[in-house]
């Protein structure tokens, strides 16, 4: 027999090697074990009695089971997410979003770029629209009269209702205006086919005063857009065009673009309103006056631009409004709003064009929303004349089909509820907005909506559908297919991105199909609508630019000013001395749509950093004068209509104004709306829709309320802070830092030198091998400081300039990594857990302040107080500079937060998802079953890539660390760099100003690198040598000095 | 009559011990309340079970809620688990202080109160270690903080003060308990010789290790005694000021400061001899111990307490003027805020019951006025206890940006916690009165003048 020999050294000492390799382990360490018996059985016993300890002492893990896939689906690799198309609608503003969806379910809410009204960009609202998805209080079954019942009980009902017999006579419907051409080809086939259907549509926050005034003046049912790029002088009379305004995304980039000294001459804006808005805080002048009297500060306005004779203007007009303005300035001339029109006036027709040059000036002024239809008469005139850079987009439904379209809401509303008294409406149907709860008080309409048979199509439950007949529970937009048109003309796709929750929900397409006994599904519906376009592609992208026609109106120009005049002879105001009431959208919860969205309920508004509630809101005058404070229970009275709410003291509030923010105090909601705030529609009515000054009358009740602010402690009582040194509430502190653009010419690093910082060595001095910070060479510190050796060194620069303070960035930064939301209690408690928040300082005295805004994350410190005192080493640094923190390591001695001198990191001081109101107890069956977790809905909205943390250990910013190694995945597989702009962070993602900045600052040519070395870029607290890898620029504005007293 | 005359023409030697006792006497009276319980024992005992229910109730609640139950937040992130760790630690200064540092310096009067405080020491650093345990988020990960080999190689974080502080805390607590079990030796003897009954005979005689009072044995045990003085001496020192580098060395104004660690030594002494003083005015009074306590021991004490008292008064006040000299603009501000910001109650609680009320003792008078010694021993205590949530709150709640300012509150819980810490430190307490010598009578003997017959 033949000897192989596996190898050289094999045949060399083959006769050793023979032996061995026969054997099991072919080293001898396992003989070498000496172990004898009773030490195995001591060994062996002991192992079996601890297994029986591990059982006791053990959570044991709930069974369940996963299945693989037994045939992928398309696209779908586990644990990858894939982005769909689709678009949202909050009123009258359609922005197309791209849904992150991981193993079909939508997590995420990102802009889509290709949308021209966000342009990538989303706003707080659309962020957390994903939640109401997973809103486990959603209207889950059909109701009938409050009870349980099927969709085909409702549908044996409609049967019975048999509309066909009369054409529809003695039906109502109730639409919230969305802006759906599949929606209204449904509607418009109803119509056809029910010839007496009588429809309505009221929305409680709309544009129809800005419709109704162009309207009015031009005959063109159309809506004014401000290009911003061309406007260097912008005069905002009430419009929160960068908050709540439609096309607020498209305004925000577009108006922030002339913000940064960089792009060249910068835009003024001079604003006038009556309580903050974030646009105000924007403003290089703003104004407090009342809302009923910025009306008059325009005819003032316009009589200047006459008097100044510059440009043509019709005198006519003039000697209509000379009259009110003379009765009017005796109250006015005090007001630094009056005082200054000349000077504003003075700006804007310096900046008017020329004859002949269409929309050829550079100064524009908008009105908002809540102005009377004539305002925005007057602001088409006035930009008319100056050639402002305003054009003008039709509605996209033709009045000529639907004249109730270009009906005021409230007007139609109104309609209703007579047609309702007269009988001649028995059965209505209403789809959504839940007009039971916002309707203007006077018009009853709660109990009339009782005495007509009624079915509601909603999504969570409301005063609406807790009086309707029948609920049908209403599709989410993430759940169903439709189509939207923006204002300019945009088509966008509406596609889902899950199947619906349940069964027995609608979409308003849906449930006008069923009306009208058609059984084809929504996509064929929307399909048919649009069989112009490319389906595939169109989908794909998620929307058709201008695939609505083109709405754009080049030139359209007033009417005859005389028959204008002569039509609204008894509209002019003359401004008088009274309190006011005035209704604002409300940053949270919109018209009230979001009050069951935790993510909004507990994200502060910009203004007063209240959560959880909205407030009675008024000024320091105000409450002096009527011994009013914080937390006082008062009852605000208007004619016979009263409302009770909680004070809050507002800095920069008119003194005469009273603002009520809309969307709160619902009576009937789901667990996290009920109860929270005061309704603001107890006191709107049909004439006080805006504003109302009906004998408004404010009175102690002498109870208290507790409101919940993140950031309580500017007291305007703490006399401390009132001195000369600090007049402003950064306690006179280089925190914030701003300069005008003419100061920022003549001294460019005025923010740098805001703090003398010791040893600094200029950014250009370094060496390129290896990292160190920008601003620092030398090593202050006692501890050896960490080398930044890694590929890529992460950076982030946030510009104050042209950040608003809208919020959007906390909500994605809340979607994105699964941060709990501690409730109104607990942020009483101050444990609120945002990984970014808006600091907010005022500057100046009470009356009267500045506002700023400041977005503060974990700064990244790469000398981080945080590292040095965990006795643990639970957070650390990377060599790409971030500051990780380890969950698993957290022994939760809080220590890091308060050597932390910002203080961005958040303690999970209790389970906050088991403390939720959405919590349900687990699902398992071990002694542990006193624990509870989230709603099992909610539980499929968590982002599976960022940990869901504990109870105990403290969390905060990462640079949204999952993002970037997914990116650096899919670099290292493609073996190549990560691209600049590849990673983009949660919150530079949503910011809908583009103030945030992530990349690589080791890469000379990144975004964040160009504007580190920005001459205003100056690093927070540097004078502590923390060395942070977030820098901030500093905030440049452009007032105009001839302006006093803004 | 010439030896009469030199000794008349000397100054006598202080009596340390009165009323003339001989040494049978001395072991009976001491020995007394163990032999005898007094029925008050009982009830007040009855009273520290159930504080130290209340307690145990609390931390069952803190194991399954989290902390949030406390009133801390976010800027305070530490409250009354902080303060609490600090002020039992600093209570827990006196003992060792006074029998090792006093030893060394052959200060004989301490013989009669040092077991006393050395017991409360060790009672008042236990109730301090409960607390690092206690205030961390995840208190099963506890042991994450010592460096014990693990699978995950992690190891604790050496630059952190609470890690020092952990090593210092057990190192003291570990010096204490053996420095106070070597004292006690040679009265378990006694206890063992004089006890009743089989089992305390048993007990006491395995405690005391087998003393015979052989000549060997004193001498190995004087040198034992002698070296774990030695030991702990520059512990009464380190100790506190290791948890002073919690604050002083991390950044904030207001913890950021040098001057720490001398200042909370001397606070910490101050707060233990009133302590001792408070405790031991009770034991004397219920006792009939006033032949071993006398009003020249009170008088010392309190001497302690004016020198020590003036010394926290001036790091109050060097603080004040270091915050304005350096410039700082936050060091200002934190400073300023303590006094006259929204904790200013607390800072002039403070301020008035450590440095104002303490200088009464100026006055020999005073210092041997029970009444107001007794007084004045709480108020110190409740100044300190102040102290402490001046530096931990006051700090934090308004710090660099004044975005992030806040107030702390305390809950029920935390005032509940707090009580029953009083109930963890009696408990032990009674039962140490209950079954130890709470004075050393082998050292009390060495003073007496019987024990020097040789003039």
């Amino acid at each position: 027999m033949k000897k192989y020999w596996k190898s050289l050294a094999h045949r060399a000492r083959r006769k050793g090697l023979v032996e061995q390799s026969k054997r099991e382990f072919p080293t001898d360490r396992f003989d070498k074990i000496e172990i004898s018996r009773r030490d195995f059985f001591k060994n062996m016993g002991a192992s079996l009695a601890l297994m029986g300890l591990s059982g006791c002492g053990y959570v044991r893990k709930p069974k369940q089971k996963i299945y693989p896939y037994v045939k992928r689906p398309e696209f779908m690799v586990p644990g990858k997410p894939t982005y769909y198309a689709t678009s949202v609608s909050i009123g009258d503003d359609v922005n197309g979003v791209l849904v992150e969806s991981l193993a079909g379910r939508p997590i995420k809410v990102e802009g889509n770029p290709l949308h021209p009204v966000g342009q990538g960009k989303t706003s707080a609202w659309q962020q957390a629209s994903v939640l109401n998805l997973y809103d486990p209080d959603r209207y889950q079954r059909v109701l009938n009269k409050g009870k349980e019942s099927s969709l085909g009980d409702f549908k044996r009902w409609l049967a019975s209702l048999d509309m066909g017999a009369d054409q529809g006579d003695g039906i109502g419907m109730l639409i919230d205006y969305t802006p759906s051409p599949t929606l209204y080809s449904q509607l418009k086939k109803i119509q056809d086919r029910f010839p007496k259907i009588k429809f309505y549509r009221y929305s409680s926050v709309n544009n129809d005063n800005i419709y109704q005034g162009v309207s009015d003046i031009s005959g063109e049912y159309a809506f004014p857009f401000v290009d911003f790029t061309r406007a260097d002088v912008v005069i905002s009379l009430d419009s929160d065009f960068l908050g709540t305004d439609t096309l607020s995304l498209e305004y925000n980039r577009d108006f922030m673009r002339r913000r940064r000294p960089e792009n060249g001459k910068m835009n003024r804006l001079y604003h006038f309103e009556s309580s903050y808005s974030i646009t105000g805080g924007v403003a290089d002048h703003r104004f407090k006056v009342k809302r009923s009297d910025i009306e008059v500060i325009l005819y003032e306005i316009l009589r200047q631009v006459y008097q100044k004779g510059v440009i043509r203007t019709d005198g006519f007009l003039i000697s209509w409004i000379e009259e009110a303005i003379v009765a009017s300035v005796s109250y006015l001339k005090d007001k630094p709003a009056y005082q200054n029109i000349s000077e504003i006036v003075d700006d804007l027709v310096s900046h008017s064009a020329g004859l002949g040059r269409e929309n050829g000036g550079r100064a524009v002024l908008l009105a908002g929303p809540h102005q009377s239809p004539l305002v925005h008469s007057l602001v088409f005139y006035i930009n008319y004349i100056i050639k402002a850079p305003v054009t003008y987009y039709s509605h996209p439904f033709k009045s000529a089909e639907f004249p109730f379209i270009q009906e005021r809401g409230i007007d139609s509303l109104s309609d209703l509820t007579r047609d309702i008294e007269s009988q001649n409406i028995k059965t209505l149907f209403v789809l959504g907005g839940d007009p039971v709860y916002n309707a203007p008080v006077d018009l009853n309409f709660e109990g009339l909506f009782t005495k007509v048979d009624t079915v509601y199509l909603g999504m969570i439950p409301d005063e609406t559908g807790d009086k309707s007949s029948w609920v049908i529970p209403e599709q989410h937009y993430l759940e169903s297919w439709s189509d939207l048109v923006s204002v300019k003309g945009d088509l966008s796709l509406v596609q889902p991105l899950i199947n619906p929750m349940y069964p027995d929900s609608l979409s308003k397409s849906g449930f006008l199909s069923l009306i009208l006994g058609e059984d084809i599904g929504e996509r064929e519906l929307v399909r048919t609508t649009h069989s112009g376009i490319s389906w595939r592609r169109s989908l794909h992208n998620g929307v058709v630019k201008g695939g609505f026609g083109n709405l754009q109106r080049r030139a359209i120009a007033p009417y005859s000013i005389n028959a204008f005049v002569s039509r609204n002879s008894d509209k002019v105001k003359r401004a008088k001395d009274s309190l006011e009431v005035s209704f604002d959208v409300d940053y949270s919860v919109y018209d009230g749509s979001f009050i069951n969205n935790t993510w909004l309920q507990e994200l502060p508004d910009p203004i007063t950093k209240l959560t959880w509630d909205n407030a009675v809101m008024i000024s320091h005058a105000l409450a002096i004068k009527n011994d009013l404070k914080n937390y006082d229970m008062v009852e605000v009275a208007s004619g016979r209509y009263t409302l009770r709410g909680a004070i809050w003291v507002v800095p920069g509030q008119d003194e005469d104004t009273i603002t009520l923010k809309l969307g709160y105090g619902h009576r009937v909601s789901g667990k996290i709306g009920q109860g929270s705030g005061f309704n603001a529609s107890r006191l709107r009515t049909v004439s006080g829709y805006d504003y109302t000054d009906k004998t408004i009358k404010i009175s102690k009740t002498g109870e208290n309320y507790l409101l919940a602010s993140v950031q309580d402690h500017w007291t305007i009582e703490d006399k401390y802070f009132e001195g000369e040194e600090s007049s402003n509430s950064q306690n006179g502190r280089p925190i914030y830092r701003e300069e005008s653009v003419d100061n920022y010419k003549k001294n460019p690093r005025f923010a740098k030198e805001a703090v003398e910082v010791p040893h600094l060595k200029g950014y250009h001095d370094k060496k390129a091998e290896t990292f160190t910070d920008p601003m620092y060479a030398e090593n202050m510190s006692v501890f050896k400081e960490v080398e930044f050796t890694g590929e890529y060194q992460w950076g982030m620069a946030i510009d104050l300039s042209t950040c608003t303070g809208c919020n959007a960035c906390m909500v994605a930064c809340q979607a994105e990594n699964n941060i709990p939301v501690v409730g109104k209690e607990q942020v009483l408690w101050g444990r609120e857990m945002h990984w970014i928040r808006l600091d907010r300082y005022f500057d100046g005295d009470t009356e009267n302040p500045r506002m700023v805004h400041q977005p503060v994350t974990c700064l990244q410190c790469e000398q981080a107080p945080c590292e040095q005192v965990c006795p643990v080493a639970a957070t650390v640094h990377s060599d790409e500079g971030l500051n990780d923190m380890v969950y698993n390591r957290c022994v939760g001695t809080r220590y890091c937060s308060n050597n932390c001198p910002v203080k961005v990191r958040r303690f999970n001081y209790f389970d906050y998802h088991q403390r939720s109101p959405h919590a349900q107890k687990k699902v398992s069956s071990h002694i542990f079953e006193l624990f509870k977790e989230p709603a099992e809905s909610l539980q499929l909205q968590f982002n599976p890539d960022v940990t869901v943390r504990m109870r105990g250990v403290m969390e905060k910013c990462t640079y949204c660390v999952q993002r970037i190694n997914e990116v650096r995945v899919v670099s290292r597989n493609e073996e190549r760099k990560i691209r600049d702009g590849e990673i983009v962070t949660a919150c530079e993602q949503a910011c809908p100003t583009g103030s945030i900045t992530f990349g690589d600052i080791k890469n000379d040519g990144s975004r964040v690198t160009k504007l580190k070395r920005l001459d205003r870029d100056y690093h927070l607290l540097a004078e502590l040598n923390i060395k942070p890898r977030t820098s901030y620029l500093a905030a440049i504005n452009n007032p105009n000095q001839k302006v006093k007293g803004s | 009559m010439e030896k009469s005359s030199y000794i008349e023409n000397t100054l006598p030697r202080p009596v340390l011990i009165e009323g003339g006792h001989d040494f049978n006497q001395v072991s009976d009276i001491i020995r007394k309340p163990i032999t005898s319980t007094p029925s008050w024992w009982t009830i007040v005992f009855i009273g520290a079970l159930s504080l130290l229910g209340l307690y145990g109730f609390t931390v069952a609640l803190l194991f399954f809620e989290g902390v949030g139950i406390w009133g801390v937040n976010h800027p305070v992130a530490w409250g009354y688990a902080i303060i609490n760790l600090v002020w039992w630690v600093g209570i827990g200064h006196a003992g060792t202080l006074i029998s090792a540092i006093l030893f060394l310096c052959r200060q004989k009067w301490r013989t009669s109160i040092n077991r006393f405080a050395e017991a409360m020491t060790l009672f008042a650093v236990i109730c301090a270690l409960q607390f690092p345990a206690l205030h961390i988020g995840r208190p099963w990960v506890a042991y994450f903080m010592f460096p014990i080999p693990n699978q995950m190689a992690m190891w604790p974080n050496f630059r952190s003060p609470l890690l020092w502080d952990l090593f210092a805390f057990t190192t003291y607590f570990l010096t204490s308990l053996l420095f106070w079990y070597v004292g006690l030796i040679p009265d378990l003897g006694l206890m063992r010789d004089k006890a009743k009954t089989k089992i305390s005979k048993m007990v006491y005689g395995f405690f005391a290790l087998g003393w015979r009072g052989a000549n060997r044995h004193w001498q190995n045990y004087e040198r034992a005694y002698l070296i774990l003085a030695g030991i702990s001496t520059p512990l009464v020192l380190s100790v506190h000021s290791i948890v002073s580098f919690d604050f002083a060395v991390s950044q904030l104004p207001g913890w950021h400061t040098t001057i720490f660690p001398p200042y909370f030594v001397a606070g910490a002494i101050f707060s233990g001899f009133a302590l001792v003083i408070t405790l031991m005015l009770i034991a004397r009074e219920v006792y009939g111990l006033k032949d071993f306590v006398t009003l020249g021991h009170i008088d010392a004490m309190n001497k302690f307490i004016l020198a020590t008292g003036t010394m926290v008064g001036y790091a109050y006040s060097i603080e004040f003027f270091i915050a304005w000299y350096s410039g700082n603009e936050y060091e200002r501000f934190a400073f300023v805020n303590r006094a006259f910001g929204p904790y200013a109650w607390a800072y002039w609680t403070m301020f008035s019951c450590n440095v104002f009320i303490p200088q009464l003792f100026w006055f020999a008078k005073m210092r041997r006025n029970l009444v107001v010694t007794f007084i004045v021993s709480i108020l110190v205590n409740i100044g300190m206890w102040f102290e402490r949530f001046v530096i931990v709150v006051t700090s934090l709640h308004r710090d660099f940006l004044p975005a992030n300012w806040g107030y702390y509150i305390p809950t029920w819980v935390d005032i509940c916690m707090y009580i029953g810490t009083f109930g963890l430190f009696f408990t032990f307490f009674l039962l140490f009165l209950k079954f130890l010598p709470m004075i050393a009578v082998a050292e009390v003997k060495g003073v007496m003048p019987q024990a020097n017959t040789h003039h």
